[in-house]
């Protein structure tokens, strides 16, 4: 079993970084870096055609933040600058610093002494195994969704492997992490008269190529439900009882209340739930939690963008609002403790307050109870988007399947898409069941608003709830 | 001199069959601001360097190509390059694609130059003044105002070589703005909508206008009642919702769409139908449109761009696409080109607005699949118009598939830009399901 291996590059760094956080610490009240060396490939069976290249993600560059008389600036590159790399770096914030002097004055940023590092483990290293095995194996899973029919015209496969190696220094911190996750999907379109309908499938995990010993079994999966697709129709719009599946209670989580208690919006007052702190949001069934530290999958971490370490934060408790997740800056605004959460999608991105592994904890019913409780109603499954309103409360998901549900039992009559839309404590009040399941997807990113896209899990056991469908 | 560096790296590695390298050197700035005051500002240097390499194998029609596309760090060293372009060219010769050129000089030549940018007149911290200054024109008037604003202005200067001996730049400046906006009223809960904006000019008016148009309707969500039964209405869209659903017919003239048969519609098939009621579609892939920063002269392979009439007269004539999918097809290569202009209908927007309908103009979540046409979202902001009323409605959702009404949608005659295109202003949909608030 593999260790991932601290990026070379960074431990290269590691001594020009300390000097110059040595000098510009007597130039700034605060100064920290950044460095990051994230590594991915990406791979892809298409009709016709393979491909494969570096992971978009990949990254390598470098983010001094530095606070002065209050202000907060940044400054982000990837190429050393010719010179002394404190003189580079200062000559830039000293130029922030003098065009913002309206900007916010901030307490002082807190630099408590840490120094830890931790390196992740894969079974099969995604960077030394044979690219062209791992294409042969996602051919198969292709070949194996195209030929359940002549009605899927499209198929494809693809997998991505990253490894993400980052530090952080500061006066008094000095942090290290690299790991490994992964994410492979299959997709397909289905044809039939003038119908068109597309599906996928999805694995994720801190894994390495074992993460495909999973896929073939999908590909069947993935054409029977492709097919069924193509025979569904549009509901009658209107409220339902519904049954959300794990990946589609992980993205009500998410959506739903973790972004909005991702507490910048707190401190911008966009925040609805910033007045329902210690108050009832939901039913007293429901726990609720987000963290780095939580669950090992892909929104794991040992420490955040900021340098802090990950934690776990228990989000609602007993269906009470009991905490909110926080970056460095939203956590000095407000006077709470930071909850690790601050992370950017990139080197070169500003930190938010963001999401990590954000999951119902499960319950003690069975799927097949909650099914038989339901008299008219809508199994969702699939999650294809959604769409936070920490404001207003909205909520809008788009599952790709929802199959119906009379009496206690499935009829085989689907749907799709289907938008289901509600007022969250309307959502999360009439909660009146949770499965004993529990699982997390990884497969997604979250953004925030439409941009700033950062790697996310969400899950939780199957739900009962009502909501509004169309 | 990276790029020399990186040239030289091939050369020493010797295997492959052809070379691309991709420079883009960005410099940018970025403000934060929470209401008005500013939050935390960065500044961004980068220079990154995208490099594909190809293997080929085989001769005559057996030829076959493979491709990896890797990133080179501007700080990686010769055995670094070395290792990273080894590892690529392996991965490469494991793939056996069907044989594609990619572009020489001569593919370059017919690019249409960008214009002149009038950001270019200033240093970029100076422009982002002006940019604020604009954005905040209307703040706090009639009671709604920015909540938070975020504005990143950057210049990229590009450079594409290749081993055909092609050698392409240019510049061009990216801007983006975020905004959030709140309106409030006594005995109201504020209300907020979101607003961006993708531009690559400095238009203060059309910056004002964006922010302004976004407050008067967080004025309206104030106001607004639940979205009531709205059986039979059309949907009218304007704007960027309205370009959204001109992507479904941009799609169906990509040559790589139609290579993988995920196109709603075949090559020579009419978008239409016999009789319909809608306007007959007509479509150029473009390369530029003025204000947005997608606007480019060459696609990622170097290859010149210039406009193609894709959908003429309603029926799809002619695909877009780079040369490896205009060899798949056996059709002349256009590029990749990024944008689309839609040509206008018959009637203005008043009249399209003329008869009852349901306007959206704010969703949580706007979605088109432009595979299945699938569409909808839930509405945070419409507008129920119908006899001579035109009331704010907020909640509930619209479904509903661009297939299904084929032939039936009716386009403004203005026409406006959007960062994807440019097309008619509205346009009205006359099938769509739509859930009413407490259904």
């Amino acid at each position: 079993m593999p260790a991932c291996e601290p990026s070379a590059f960074l431990r290269s760094q590691a001594p020009l970084l300390k000097d110059a956080i040595s000098e510009l610490s007597k130039r700034y009240d605060y100064i920290s870096v950044l460095g990051t060396d994230s590594a991915g490939a990406s791979y892809s069976v298409t009709p016709g055609e393979r491909r494969a290249g570096d992971s978009p993600w990949t990254e390598r560059g470098f983010t001094f933040r530095a606070q002065k008389n209050g202000a907060i600036a940044e400054r982000s590159f990837n190429a050393l600058p010719p010179g002394p790399l404190a003189e580079a770096v200062s000559a830039s914030l000293d130029a922030l610093f003098a065009a913002s002097s309206d900007a916010k004055r901030y307490p002082p940023i807190p630099d408590e002494t840490a120094s830890d590092s931790r390196f992740g483990s894969v079974q099969v290293d995604p960077f030394t195994a044979d690219p062209e095995s791992i294409l042969d194996r996602l051919a198969e899973a292709r070949d194996g969704i195209r030929a359940a029919s002549p009605e899927i015209v499209f198929a494809a496969a693809r997998a991505e492997f990253m490894k993400v190696s980052k530090i952080f220094l500061s006066p008094n911190r000095h942090l290290g992490q690299a790991f490994v996750w992964s994410q492979a999907y299959l997709s397909a379109v289905g044809k039939r008269g003038d119908a068109t309908k597309e599906d996928y499938q999805s694995l994720s995990g801190l894994k390495g190529v074992e993460l495909l010993d999973g896929l073939a079994p999908e590909s069947a999966k993935l054409a029977t439900e492709t097919l069924e697709l193509l025979g569904s129709s549009r509901m009658e719009p209107g409220e339902y009882e519904v049954i959300m599946d794990p990946d589609v209670t992980g993205t009500l989580a998410h959506e739903a209340f973790g972004h909005g208690v991702e507490m910048d919006m707190f401190v911008k007052n966009r925040a609805k739930a910033a007045e329902y702190l210690g108050k009832p949001v939901a039913s007293r069934i429901v726990q609720m939690y987000d963290g780095a530290a939580g669950q090992d999958h892909c929104g794991s971490y040992l420490f955040d963008d900021e340098g802090r370490l990950g934690t776990n934060t228990q989000i609602i408790r007993d269906g009470v609002l009991v905490a909110g997740l926080s970056d460095l800056q939203s956590a000095m605004v407000l006077g709470t403790p930071p909850t690790g959460n601050g992370r950017r999608q990139a080197y070169d991105h500003k930190a938010y307050a963001r999401m990590t592994n954000t999951y119902i904890a499960p319950g003690t019913s069975s799927f097949g109870e909650m099914l038989a409780s339901v008299k008219r109603g809508w199994l969702l499954q699939k999650m294809n988007s959604g769409m936070e309103d920490p404001k207003n409360w909205g909520i809008q998901l788009v599952v790709l399947v929802g199959r119906e549900i009379r009496d206690g039992k499935l009829t085989g009559k689907v749907a799709s898409p289907v938008v289901c839309s509600g007022y969250v404590p309307d959502v999360l009040s009439n909660i009146s069941m949770l499965s004993r399941d529990f699982e997390l997807s990884g497969s997604g990113y979250c953004g925030k608003g439409y941009k700033e896209y950062v790697k996310v899990s969400a899950g939780g056991p199957y739900v009962k709830t009502k909501m509004r469908l169309g | 001199m990276m790029i020399q560096r990186i040239i030289a790296a091939l050369g020493r590695n010797g295997k492959a069959s052809d070379w691309r390298i991709s420079e883009t050197v960005k410099r940018g700035a970025e403000w934060y601001l929470v209401g008005s005051t500013l939050d935390t500002s960065r500044s961004v240097e980068t220079v990154s360097y995208s490099v594909a390499v190809y293997a080929d194998a085989g001769e005559g029609d057996s030829k076959t190509r493979g491709a990896y596309s890797l990133t080179v760090h501007p700080s990686a060293d010769d055995a670094e390059l070395d290792a990273a372009l080894a590892r690529a060219l392996s991965a490469a010769r494991g793939m056996k694609n069907p044989w594609y050129p990619i572009p020489g000089p001569g593919d370059a030549a017919k690019a249409v130059p960008l214009p002149a940018n009038a950001f270019s007149r200033a240093s970029i911290e100076d422009s982002m003044g002006g940019l604020r200054n604009a954005l905040y024109r209307h703040d706090g008037e009639h009671g709604a105002r920015i909540n938070s604003l975020e504005l990143f202005l950057s210049r990229r200067d590009e450079r594409i070589v290749n081993s055909r001996g092609l050698d392409v730049s240019w510049s061009h400046y990216v801007a983006y703005t975020e905004f959030i906006v709140n309106a409030r009223s006594e005995g109201k809960e504020e209300v907020e909508l979101f607003g961006d904006l993708e531009f690559s000019a400095p238009d203060a008016d059309r910056l004002a206008k964006a922010v302004k148009d976004r407050m008067d309707q967080a004025r309206d969500r104030l106001v607004a009642v639940p979205t009531p039964s709205c059986d039979g209405l059309p949907v009218l869209f304007k704007g960027d919702l309205a370009c959204q659903i001109y992507g479904y017919w941009f799609n169906a003239a990509q040559a790589q769409a139609a290579y993988e048969k995920t196109a709603a519609f075949a090559l020579g098939e009419d978008t239409g139908t016999p009789g319909g009621t809608g306007d007959a579609i007509g479509l150029a892939a473009v390369p530029a449109v003025a204000g947005s920063p997608r606007s480019c002269p060459y696609d990622a392979d170097g290859f010149g761009l210039a406009p193609v009439a894709c959908i003429r007269d309603g029926k799809l004539a002619a695909l877009a696409g780079p040369m490896k999918y205009a060899r798949y097809l056996g059709i002349e290569p256009t590029g990749a080109l990024p944008l689309f202009e839609l040509a206008p209908g018959k009637l203005s927007v008043r009249e399209l607005a003329s008869k009852p309908h349901l306007e959206a103009v704010a969703f949580s979540d706007f979605f088109v699949d432009e595979t299945t046409g699938d569409f909808g979202g839930e509405l945070r902001l419409g507008y129920r118009v119908e006899g001579g009323e035109r009331i704010p409605v907020s909640g509930g959702s619209i479904t509903g598939n661009l297939a299904q009404n084929r032939g039936k949608i009716l386009l403004s005659r203005e026409l406006e830009n959007t960062a994807a295109g440019r097309g008619p202003a509205a346009c009205l949909v006359p099938l769509a399901s739509i859930a009413r608030v407490g259904e």
